[in-house]
């Protein structure tokens, strides 16, 4: 039995229908599978050469490895947007909360405005795309050959198994095909200011200047020590529409390939797709700032002789900008957008695997939360967080899968027993925290203790073997205060209690190691180093006159900790572990250094030569 | 020497008993056959894809007992239609043919039993996320399965327990 091309047209867009209500049934409450978001960039006429700069670094930077990148040779959308509505400066704080009620409709009234400009102007940007995906060529025909391709690329090892089972395998291919036109997304950037960093410096001082007048303190000019750009810049991320509607409309006016012979209907579909309007939805808007810069200090590039520095021009410094741009985009869109969040079954329990990998661009130490469907009492489907999972082995499944994809580590970090068909989604962390502590028996880095950490393997993302070593690292930064030590002699019997202050700064390096199944316990051993102080504005010099006496030296740490996750971001931990000072403290009386190295040390200062052995515990917080 | 082997000893009897009470459990949730079953798709020569909602207060012994209850829901219950993918009666329409044949079924259904010819989980194995759900204190899941119809209904007449289409009725 033959079919005429209409009926062809008909049974294919029919069939998109069904599926679409089979999968938005299936799906209506929690997404439980991913399906590759294609992402086209684009861009608001820029104001400025600089910012045309920025725009052209796009044009070779990679996409993050769960997206399709859809390019486009119209990427310009010819609009102007109007400035943002700044924060009302409140002189009065009895009015702030009004202003800031008017300051929030105005922001939302901008929103709407800006939302409505772009999705006016983005609909040809939208058929270009709608070309390409559907293999559109000159004389009009379109055909799903390329989307089937991607969809065999996006495809499971459970899909393709169950295609390869069934009957009817192209439905399943085809019932892929959509999901993935479902997720077309479009980016719009637009770079609202662009500085270079003299005049982020000139701003700075501006506003010091001003507080300085009105606290009547001196103004201290900021130290200009870096050079490049900084950027201010919007995102809006915008969903193409393609519901049941669409696809019955776009398929009677204007699908058209090789089965339509009739010239006149031909014209007519050409014309119709040429004229089609193809809506879209905001599914994001933000802002951010985004910074390339380096040093201006010329002696740091030429002494540097073991790592040597490359001094980059500001142009280079340009191009560094739309890196720091997408990462924004496609971490805040990780966070909010559902398609965004790759997720997967957990396929084994024992290690845990789960079949993500490079295909979906998994790099090490990538926060995953795991949760368990439940049933609530009015029947939904709600999800309930029971983990989280961070990346440890990272499969290479970049093929099309067959059933046989290799599956990707993880090690649980917290949370509840997983097992198999637990749902793993990424949550995406910053990948920086801070701890506060208290650190006993040693008062020159013990007291109250605050540090910053970095994760290491989030600020390169990578995937790559050398990266696996760098799994559960973190750099730190460390401060502590010691409030305890008034009233305190230096030596054993002077007799002169004197009120000393302490205070130390430091860096170490860190690594999370887990050792149990649920994760719920870890160690940390660290190693570091810093600088450690200690004064007293009450010494009595020479001229019988209240002088400084201060000490400061050198140290090198290192511990073991063991820590608690209460929750994926809290978590409670002690650590001990040993203090080296290196050599005797240098002990300065005002400026003049004094000889102190004879002095039989009292049991408060003790610790200020020589290894102590310092205890610490605290909350660890991370982001 | 005698003390290490007692808690040995004492060691293994917990783990066996241990193992054999998750089997018991199971065999018990099977024996009330408490599952759901639906057509997925219609597979190659005269197999069905049918996913098996099985109810357990572990998880894992829901898994385990899916491919017995498949079984047994296409011999005695058959599927129901869904969307465009054909149904599949009872193989059997004697409602009494379980208990009249008992012997026959409990062999059968053993674990490791002959049902295990006739059944393979479908895709990698894996449950999928939507398949793993908490229903108050019991767990259901869905694991799609792979029925070889045709051979099921052939063994099951060879043996007598169904009447071929062929012996008239």
């Amino acid at each position: 039995m033959k079919h005429s091309s209409k009926q062809i047209n008909k049974i294919i867009f029919t069939s998109l229908v069904i599926i679409n209500l089979f999968y938005s049934v299936t799906f209506s409450q929690v997404q439980t599978k991913f399906f590759r978001p294609s992402i086209t960039t684009t861009f608001i006429k820029p104001a400025s050469n600089e910012i045309a700069k920025v725009y052209e670094g796009f044009a070779t930077l990679p996409m993050e490895g769960r997206f399709d990148n859809r390019s486009v040779n119209s990427n310009m959308l010819n609009i102007t947007i109007p400035p943002r509505p700044e924060m009302p400066k409140m002189e009065n704080p009895l009015g702030a909360k009004r202003a800031i009620e008017d300051y929030k409709r105005s922001l939302k009234d901008w929103d709407n405005a800006v939302s409505k400009s772009i999705s006016g102007s983005i609909s040809p940007i939208g058929k270009e795309v709608f070309g390409n995906m559907f293999s559109r060529t000159s004389d009009g025909n379109m055909s799903w050959d390329k989307l089937m391709e991607a969809a065999n690329y996006s495809a499971t090892d459970n899909q393709a198994l169950s295609a390869k089972e069934s009957k009817n395998s192209a439905n399943e291919m085809e019932a892929i095909a959509n999901e993935l036109v479902k997720r077309s997304y479009y980016v719009v950037y637009n770079i609202k200011s662009i500085k270079t960093y003299e005049q982020v410096y000139n701003d700075i001082d501006a506003s010091l200047k001003a507080l300085s007048i009105k606290t009547k303190k001196p103004f201290k000019p900021t130290p200009r020590t870096q050079e490049g750009w900084q950027i201010d810049f919007n995102y809006f991320i915008y969903k193409l529409v393609w519901d049941d509607a669409t696809v019955n409309d776009f398929g009677d006016k204007a699908w058209l390939d090789a089965s339509t012979t009739d010239p006149a209907e031909r014209a007519k579909k050409i014309t119709a797709f040429e004229n089609y309007e193809f809506k879209f939805e905001l599914a994001l808007s933000g802002g951010s700032t985004a910074n390339a810069s380096q040093s201006n200090n010329p002696e740091v590039y030429k002494n540097s002789k073991l790592f040597k520095i490359e001094r980059k021009s500001m142009d280079q410094l340009l191009t560094e900008l739309p890196s720091s741009m997408q990462d924004v985009m496609v971490f805040k869109g990780g966070r909010e957008i559902e398609d965004f969040k790759m997720r997967a079954p957990i396929f084994q329990e024992k290690p845990i695997t789960v079949k993500l990998g490079t295909k979906e661009g998994l790099y090490y130490d990538e926060r995953f939360f795991v949760y368990e469907m439940e049933q609530d009492k009015e029947g939904k489907t709600v999800k309930k967080r029971r983990g989280v999972l961070r990346t440890s082995k990272i499969a290479d499944n970049s093929m099309i899968a067959t059933g046989t994809s290799p599956a990707s580590k993880f090690r649980q970090q917290g949370g509840k027993k997983l097992y198999q068909g637990t749902l793993v989604e990424l949550y995406e962390d910053y990948g920086y925290g801070f701890s506060i502590g208290y650190g006993l028996l040693d008062n020159f880095i013990g007291g109250a203790t605050v540090s910053a950490e970095v994760r290491i393997p989030r600020l390169f993302k990578g995937s790559g073997k050398l990266n696996k070593y760098l799994r559960g690292l973190y750099l730190n930064v460390n401060a502590s205060y010691n409030p305890l030590m008034r009233g305190k002699e230096i030596t054993e019997d002077d007799g002169y209690k004197l009120n000393f202050q302490c205070i130390s700064y430091g860096g170490s390096l860190s690594r999370e190691t887990y050792f149990t199944r649920k994760g719920n316990l870890y160690l940390m051993p660290e190693i570091g180093g810093g600088l450690f102080t200690t004064s007293t504005e009450d010494y009595t010099g020479s001229n019988d006159e209240e002088v400084t006496l201060a000490a400061s030296g050198i140290y090198v740490n290192g511990s073991l900790g063991l820590g608690y996750h209460f929750t994926p971001m809290i978590s409670f931990f002690v650590k001990g572990g040993f203090c080296m000072k290196l050599g005797d403290p240098t002990w300065k009386v005002e400026d003049d250094e004094i000889d102190f190295s004879n002095v039989k040390y009292s049991k408060d200062f003790k610790t200020i030569k020589g290894i102590s052995i310092p205890v610490f515990a605290g909350l660890r917080f991370r982001f | 020497m005698k003390k290490l082997n007692f808690i040995f000893i004492t060691l293994l009897f917990v783990a066996f008993s241990a193992s054999s009470q998750s089997r018991k459990k199971a065999d018990k949730d099977t024996e009330e056959w408490r599952y759901e079953l639906e057509v997925v798709q219609q597979g190659h020569e005269g197999s069905y894809l049918v996913k098996v909602w099985s109810y357990s207060k572990k998880a894992n012994v829901a898994i385990e007992q899916a491919k017995k209850n498949a079984i047994h829901g296409i011999i005695f219950r058959g599927v129901s239609a869904s969307g465009r993918v054909p149904g599949q009666p009872a193989l059997t329409n004697n409602p009494n043919l379980e208990m009249e044949k008992q012997e026959f079924f409990d062999d059968f259904f053993a674990d490791g039993g002959k049902y295990m010819k006739f059944v393979q989980v479908s895709g990698d194995g894996s449950v999928a996320a939507e398949d793993r759900l908490k229903v108050g204190k019991e767990y259901k899941i869905g694991v799609v399965l792979s029925i070889n119809v045709e051979g099921l209904r052939n063994d099951l007449q060879a043996t007598g327990m169904i009447k071929s289409l062929s012996s008239g009725f």
